[in-house]
């Protein structure tokens, strides 16, 4: 063994620097590295297409009927009854009543209350009219009987005259017969004056016979038109006792006797802030419903139908000292799916419905200090790019871009937080 | 002989008396010591939570973060603090230096949070801040999976008592919950009903607060007994809550809360939702519970007491259908690490002990192989006494020392035999001459190693303080070794050695081939290196331009701190666009999980939706970042063991990307991040820049920049910033004229709002038992939510919004104030007190100062367009190995000056050391070529090989040297001399190199964290030994003074 290893011990550093010098070019080989491809940032995007978008502007207010009459008893008195129906049920709340019809002074009967005195009232007063009208008569007869007298005493006194200026008769017959000519002409005075006495007595008469007529005709309740009775605060044999309440709808409603309302035309009033009256006008639609889950569920299927609907009656052009807000009137006509009256409803009004627009969903912008921008990608460089667009009208869902972007543009709609201008992305997903 | 020599080295009684000690103590040790895979290090650090609900992140950053860094910058022995101020809290992380005693880092950091608690502004409801201890690592050591078809409150009941239980516990820290959903009395107001009646949400509020009491109202003293007067108001049932009157209208019409709201006894908002797969089962989902333990808890015996816990909660009214699953422990782990490199030690102790047959007599062999199981135990019990666990630093430690312990056995018995047999000694004779002969060459060879090693503690920082137990054990090795060989091995060796005394001795095969090699070198080594001065100095510089040249490749090696290590944990944090939903995450997770569930070497996969996996969040700075949060998903890995897979586990997880790519091809806007611990002590990523300036906008811009640059450098992976993506939000600015008009404030506006968009707790409801009681939560139903609970989805739907006026009318918010977007940073980042942003990576391939060479140009050209003010600072790794390998470097200076002192007390000349010492770059040599052929990079356990390796060579060279000086004062000539004391030292060299070399492989091949160290002794040896025998008789021939030669030849 020492022999060959005497001799072949030059091999050993001769190896290693062969191995040293393999190694090294090795390493000079592999420090040509590339530098890092990244890879192109995966983006979800929407293809801008043209649009409708739906401006609402969000309210609230009580339904209302745009026909609604407190009837009231104008004086107290004993409910002497209150009207009934073809079965002989009372009327209560919820029954449809009618109001004149052709022409006809009043509508249904509602109720009635103690009358007796009114009626007797009114018996005396027609007693009185008519005693007076005989009065009249008699006073005719006697102005009659003095014009008739008259024609005498004017055709004696002709006479007379004739004779005296014969100077057949003396002056003192003479005047006699003047003074009854006088006297006859001043009975048919009195006599007139008697009578137009008695006219205006009769006039006067006949007119509180009116008056208390009218007065037995108020102790009646009529339906002032088509409607249905929503509140009946009146019960048979209490007494009723008008009140002198407030304006208020509320204590109105509280104290009234009957309440008819025409529900075939109901008006939501609502107050609304100035910078969103400007967008409202007559005409627009708007969509009622008791809260807001069932509106919004309507909007994101699309679906109105169950949705009751009524139009911008009115917008008030002034500021309401009280609340500084515009009242804006809705009217539902045909369009109501269940509404009551006196329901408080959210009101979503439809301000603005913009066509061919182009919109996005908020969650594809981005804001730099306040000023919104997108990416866009192209999908043929594979580069986004950051577009500055100025927002318009707002949806619900969507918002409308009035700058910055075009049909057919993609938008990046999430991974935008990843994104700089000029960057390299890839749609994926969706 | 003297009494006391003959007491310690022939007698037996003392030795037996020793070893029997050593054993007792050693196998307590081993079995009562707590096992750990790394050691707990311990480090001082904390995290100082503070919670001001409903304040903005700005004014968390002025008024509450400033005020707490003010106090901490101040504090001694503080390394580095970070802080984010988020929407209604704010969180600082601090680290202490490695060093600093726990307590009183705590006590420190304590007393600076309450001097800064004084300034916070008073009555604005800040919470008293809460500061946690930290360990380095974060992790979960058990986790639990509560899953079944039952009831969700039974669920949340159940898991809520589980947490009570465990975190009773005295050595869990805290058992962590996910996917629990907690159950509330939710009172949710409809705003229809509220704005019909005009009223104000706060009358609500004020009405639930004030009804919801229980008051003692004092006493009644009767003549004979006392009475204690207490109203009993606090809600008892639902229908009590529900039939709460709000307000009259009236005589006949009262509006009671149940007719403006919805009251429910429900699960609360879902946040986060966990699932778990095992062995690629479908994923069950439950809840999840992590258990974390104490700084510096045992382990296993956590385990041990959870899954006992567990099981006794199991037997005691446990609901049917439910199943308490335990998915993941580290015990497994740990033990099978443990296992690993245990069994790289056992290896080496057998290759040690057939080396030694070979070398010795069996006789000997078996008294020198005996003594090191003896002397391992040895060193456990002392480590157990000093107060460290027993985990694989310690192992490696003895693994490391394993060789050089084995020198002095071989020494001793190698003397013992030469006495005995050669002299033919009398036993006792033999003891007392080999104790004579060799104790001082064997201390002093001991403690040069021992001096090479002790700088080693020095090293400071994290690093410094995870590997000090190594130079500790190696330390204690030695010294224990002596004792053994001298006081042990040495009087009890009379039971093996003396009867074979009596036998002939036979030249063992080993010895004739030594012999054979002795001849043959002495001749090269006269022929060739001795012949002249010439071949001499040849020789030298030879060597000398090869260490040269070594050096010269080593500047090309890469170089990282450390390598990466199997490991059978992965966490994968992914992460969605910042306003993705719950179900949004929930697609992504199942997309990602159906991949993951797949492969066949993931045992277990824990999904977390919601929230981020445990195992992202070990290190102390994700402490700061948020850990819930609708677009975040996590995954933790368990990955089989390793010998049921292919790989290691970091070559997986290039695959896992594809894997994630390829699954999530679909998803728009994810970024993912793998966290695989591995060998590193500290768990943040290795590549970290601060930028450093005042104005967030400017470093979010800036940091852009700088992740764009950091993607296209090859090897960085992950790149991230600790800011996150900006948050968009709605600035209301009230108009205050119109708030007047209504007769509102602000506070009144803000509060009403807050009652509409958020569902904040308003008060408690009683229940029965000692269960926490349930919060009442006061929310608005919002119609986009369709009858689930949360706030509003739209835009749009703020203009749904009212605000009761003070005389009952509803106002529209936006008469009442205007909004704007703004983008807002998310968190307000601080680093050491400024205002900073952090951009990360992590390495694939390459390694970090790879990358951040790469970077640097880029950096320096991009601050230059940087407004005044604004700069950059390297962290992570690089900054970190700078540090420890300066420190490293100067451990090793101060190393061989220490060396160099003692070996001139030694050889009482300042010229043989100084050969000595030559050695060393030969063997560094040996080590850098090594390297470089091998494409190893340079790692913090390579500078520790090569530290460790000095000891270790000098060793050889000591040898030599003194036996040089030994033939010169026999007379040799100095050409002899040089050749004899080369040649006759051959074989105990090669010999103790062998023995060490090969205690080494074993380690070596097991963990790839360890190889560098490994073969940084191996290579470095092997060339010294060689190198050695050549380059030392060569410059004793040419520097020794003749005068001393012939001194010693005339005398």
């Amino acid at each position: 063994m020492s022999v060959p290893l005497r001799r072949t011990w030059w091999l050993l550093p001769v190896a290693l620097v062969v191995l040293l010098v393999y190694r090294w070019l090795q390493l000079q080989g592999s420090e040509e590295l590339q530098p890092q491809v990244q890879p192109p940032v995966k983006v979800e995007t929407i293809q801008v297409v043209p649009q409708t978008l739906t401006q609402w502007v969000f309210a609230e207010g009580t339904v209302q009927a745009s026909r609604k009459a407190y009837l009231n008893f104008e004086s107290s008195g004993r409910v002497e009854r209150i009207a009934r129906l073809a079965d002989g049920s009372q009327l209560r709340e919820g029954i449809r009543v009618f109001g004149p019809v052709d022409g006809a002074r009043h509508g249904q009967l509602l109720a009635q209350i103690d009358s007796r005195d009114n009626y007797e009232n009114v018996q005396s007063l027609e007693a009185q009219l008519q005693s007076m009208r005989a009065q009249k008569r008699e006073a005719e007869a006697r102005l009659q009987q003095a014009e008739n007298e008259q024609q005498l005493s004017d055709a004696n006194f002709a006479r007379s005259q004739e004779v005296f200026e014969t100077g057949a008769i003396s002056r003192k017959d003479f005047d006699r017969e003047k003074t009854s000519n006088l006297n006859a002409a001043t009975a048919v005075q009195v006599a007139q004056t008697a009578v137009s006495q008695i006219d205006s007595q009769i006039r006067r008469a006949v007119a509180e016979l009116n008056r208390a007529t009218i007065a037995l005709e108020k102790t009646s309740l009529f339906a002032p038109f088509d409607g249905v009775i929503t509140a009946m605060n009146i019960r048979e044999q209490n007494y009723f006792y008008p009140s002198r309440s407030g304006n208020n709808d509320r204590d109105q409603e509280a104290s009234a006797a009957i309440v008819v309302v025409d529900d075939a035309s109901l008006e939501v009033s609502v107050e609304l802030d100035t910078r969103q009256a400007a967008l409202l006008q007559e005409g627009q639609r708007v969509m009622l419903a008791g809260d807001d889950a069932a509106l919004y569920k309507a909007e994101q299927q699309a679906d109105f139908s169950q949705i009751s609907e009524g139009r911008v009656w009115s917008v008030s052009p002034a500021i309401n000292l009280q609340s500084r807000t515009q009242r804006v009137r809705v009217r539902i006509g045909d369009g109501n799916r269940g509404l009551l009256e006196g329901q408080y409803v959210r009101a979503w009004i439809e301000a603005r419905v913009l066509t061919d627009i182009v919109a996005i969903p908020i969650h594809a912008l981005s804001f730099q200090q306040g000023q919104p921008f997108v990416f866009v990608l192209n999908t043929a460089s594979g580069k986004v790019e950051r577009r500055d667009v100025t927002l318009g009208a707002a949806g619900l869902q969507l918002l409308q871009v009035s700058d910055g972007l075009q049909p057919g543009d993609e938008v990046v709609s999430r991974g935008q937080h990843l994104l700089v201008d000029g960057a390299d992305a890839v749609a994926v997903g969706g | 002989m003297s009494p006391l020599l003959r007491k310690l080295f022939v007698e037996t009684l003392l030795a037996r008396l020793l070893l029997a000690l050593v054993l007792v103590s050693g196998l307590m040790a081993y079995t009562g010591m707590v096992r750990e895979n790394y050691p707990d290090l311990d480090i001082p650090s904390a995290v100082v939570t503070t919670v001001w609900p409903g304040a903005a992140p700005e004014q968390i950053e002025k008024q509450v973060t400033k005020y707490l860094e003010d106090e901490i910058n101040g504090l001694r022995g503080l390394d580095s603090y970070s802080s984010g101020s988020y929407n209604s809290y704010s969180v600082i992380s601090v680290e202490f230096d490695a060093d600093m005693s726990k307590v009183e880092a705590m006590g420190l950091l304590r007393a600076a949070v309450d001097k800064a608690q004084a300034k916070f502004p008073s009555d604005a409801g800040i919470e008293k801040p809460d500061i946690e201890e930290m360990s380095m690592s974060n992790m979960p050591v058990i986790s639990f999976s509560l899953s079944g078809p039952v009831d969700d409150l039974l669920l949340s009941d159940t898991a809520s008592r589980l947490q009570d239980e465990m975190e009773g516990l005295p050595l869990v820290k805290s058992a962590d919950i996910s996917g629990l959903r907690e159950k509330s009395l939710h009172v949710e107001l409809n705003p229809s009903r509220m704005h019909e009646l005009g009223l104000s949400p706060l009358l609500v509020l004020n009405r639930l607060q004030a009804a919801n009491t229980d008051m003692a109202w004092g006493e009644f003293e009767a003549d004979k007994n006392t009475f204690n007067l207490y109203m009993a108001g606090r809600f008892e049932s639902l229908q009590q809550v529900e039939q709460l009157p709000l307000l009259r209208r009236g005589d006949d019409h009262t509006v009671r809360l149940g007719d403006i709201a919805n009251v429910s006894l429900r699960l609360d908002r879902e946040t986060s939702r966990t699932f778990f797969s095992m062995d690629g089962s479908d994923y069950q989902p439950g809840v999840t519970l992590d258990i974390k333990k104490l700084p510096g808890a045992d382990s296993f015996a956590v385990i041990d007491q959870t899954l006992a816990l567990a099981q006794q909660f199991q037997q005691q009214n446990w609901p049917a259908g439910l199943t308490l699953t335990h998915i993941s422990d580290d015990g497994e782990i740990i033990e099978q690490s443990f296992n690993y490199i245990s069994s790289s030690m056992q290896q080496a102790v057998v290759i040690v002990f057939l080396v030694l047959m070979l070398l010795l007599t069996w006789r000997e062999a078996l008294v020198a192989g005996l003594a090191l199981p003896v002397s391992i135990l040895g060193v456990l019990a002392v480590m157990a006494v000093v107060g460290y666990s027993f985990n694989s630093m310690i192992m490696i430690g003895l693994v490391l020392a394993l060789g050089l312990m084995v020198d002095v056995f071989i020494l001793v018995m190698e003397g013992m035999h030469e006495n005995l047999y050669v002299r033919k000694q009398s036993f006792g004779e033999a003891a007392v001459s080999t104790v004579k002969q060799f104790l001082l060459p064997a201390v002093a060879g001991q403690l040069t190693t021992i001096l090479a090693m002790v700088p080693m503690m020095m090293v400071g920082g994290i690093d410094g303080k995870f590997i000090r137990i190594l130079p500790i054990t190696i330390v204690v090795t030695l010294l224990l070794s002596l004792l053994v060989a001298f006081l042990i091995c040495i009087p009890l060796s009379r039971y093996v050695l003396e009867s074979g005394a009596r036998q002939t001795p036979h030249t063992l095969p080993i010895d004739r081939l030594t012999d054979t090699m002795k001849t043959g070198l002495a001749n090269w080594l006269r022929r060739y290196v001795v012949a002249s001065r010439w071949y001499s100095v040849a020789w030298v510089g030879l060597a000398f331009s090869l260490f040269v040249a070594a050096v010269l490749l080593a500047g090309l090696l890469p170089s990282l701190m450390y390598l990466e290590s199997d490991d059978r944990k992965i966490g994968v944090s992914i992460e969605l666009p910042p306003d993705a939903t719950l179900e949004q995450s929930q697609q992504v997770a199942d997309k990602a999980g159906a991949f993951l569930r797949q492969q066949d070497w993931i045992e277990k996969v824990v999904v977390y939706v919601g929230a981020k996996s445990p195992m992202t969040m070990a290190g102390i700075r994700d402490a700061l970042l948020p850990s819930e949060s609708s677009n975040l998903v996590g995954f933790s890995l368990t990955l089989q063991p390793k010998e049921q897979r292919e790989m290691l586990s970091f070559d997986y997880l290039p695959l896992i990307r594809d894997g994630l790519d390829k699954a999530l091809a679909n998803e728009a806007g994810l970024t993912y991040k793998l966290v695989h611990i591995g060998g590193n002590p500290d768990t943040s990523a290795p590549v970290q820049i601060d930028l450093i300036g005042a104005d967030y906008a400017t470093l979010i811009g800036q940091a852009a920049e700088l992740k764009r640059g950091l993607q296209a450098v090859p090897g960085a992976t992950d790149v991230a910033d600790n800011l996150g993506p900006v948050l968009h939000e709605l600035r209301f600015h009230a108009r205050p004229e119109m708030l007047s008009f209504h007769g509102l404030d602000e506070a009144e506006l803000a509060r009403q709002i807050r009652v509409a968009m958020s569902d904040d707790e308003v008060g408690y409801y009683k229940v029965a038992g000692i269960a926490d009681d349930l919060k009442i939560r006061l929310s608005v139903d919002w119609p986009s939510r369709q009858g689930n609970l949360g706030g509003p989805r739209h835009l749009s739907e703020l203009g749904m919004l009212q605000v009761a006026g003070k005389s009952g009318e509803t106002v529209s918010l936006w008469q009442l104030a205007d909004f704007e977007v703004v983008d807002v940073p998310r968190v307000y980042v601080h680093r050491n007190g400024l205002r900073a942003v952090t951009v990360m990576a992590q390495t694939d391939g390459r390694t970090a100062t790879e990358i951040v060479n790469d970077i640097t140009p880029v950096l320096q050209q991009m601050q230059q367009q940087w407004p005044a003010g604004y700069h950059y600072r390297l962290g992570g790794e690089v900054a970190k190995s700078g540090k420890s390998y300066g420190d490293m470097g100067a451990a090793f200076v101060i190393a061989m000056l220490g060396v160099y002192v003692l070996l001139t007390l030694m050889f009482n000349s300042f010229l043989q050391p100084a050969i000595i010492l030559l050695v060393v770059p030969l063997a560094m040599t040996g080590t850098f070529l090594g390297y470089f052929l091998s494409a190893t990079p340079m790692t913090f356990s390579g500078m520790i090989g090569i530290v460790s390796l000095a000891g270790i060579a000098v060793n050889n060279g000591i040898v030599l040297i003194d036996t040089m000086n030994q033939h010169l004062k026999a007379g040799e000539s100095l050409h002899d001399a040089a050749v004899l004391g080369a040649s006759d030292r051959l074989r105990p060299i090669i010999s103790t190199s062998l023995t060490t070399v090969l205690s080494l492989v074993p380690l070596a091949i097991s963990d790839p964290t360890w190889f560098p160290l490994c073969m940084a002794i191996i290579y470095g040896l092997g060339a010294s030994t060689v190198t050695a025998i050549v380059v030392v008789p060569a410059l004793f021939y040419l520097l020794t003074p003749r005068k001393r030669a012939e001194q010693t030849l005339v005398s």
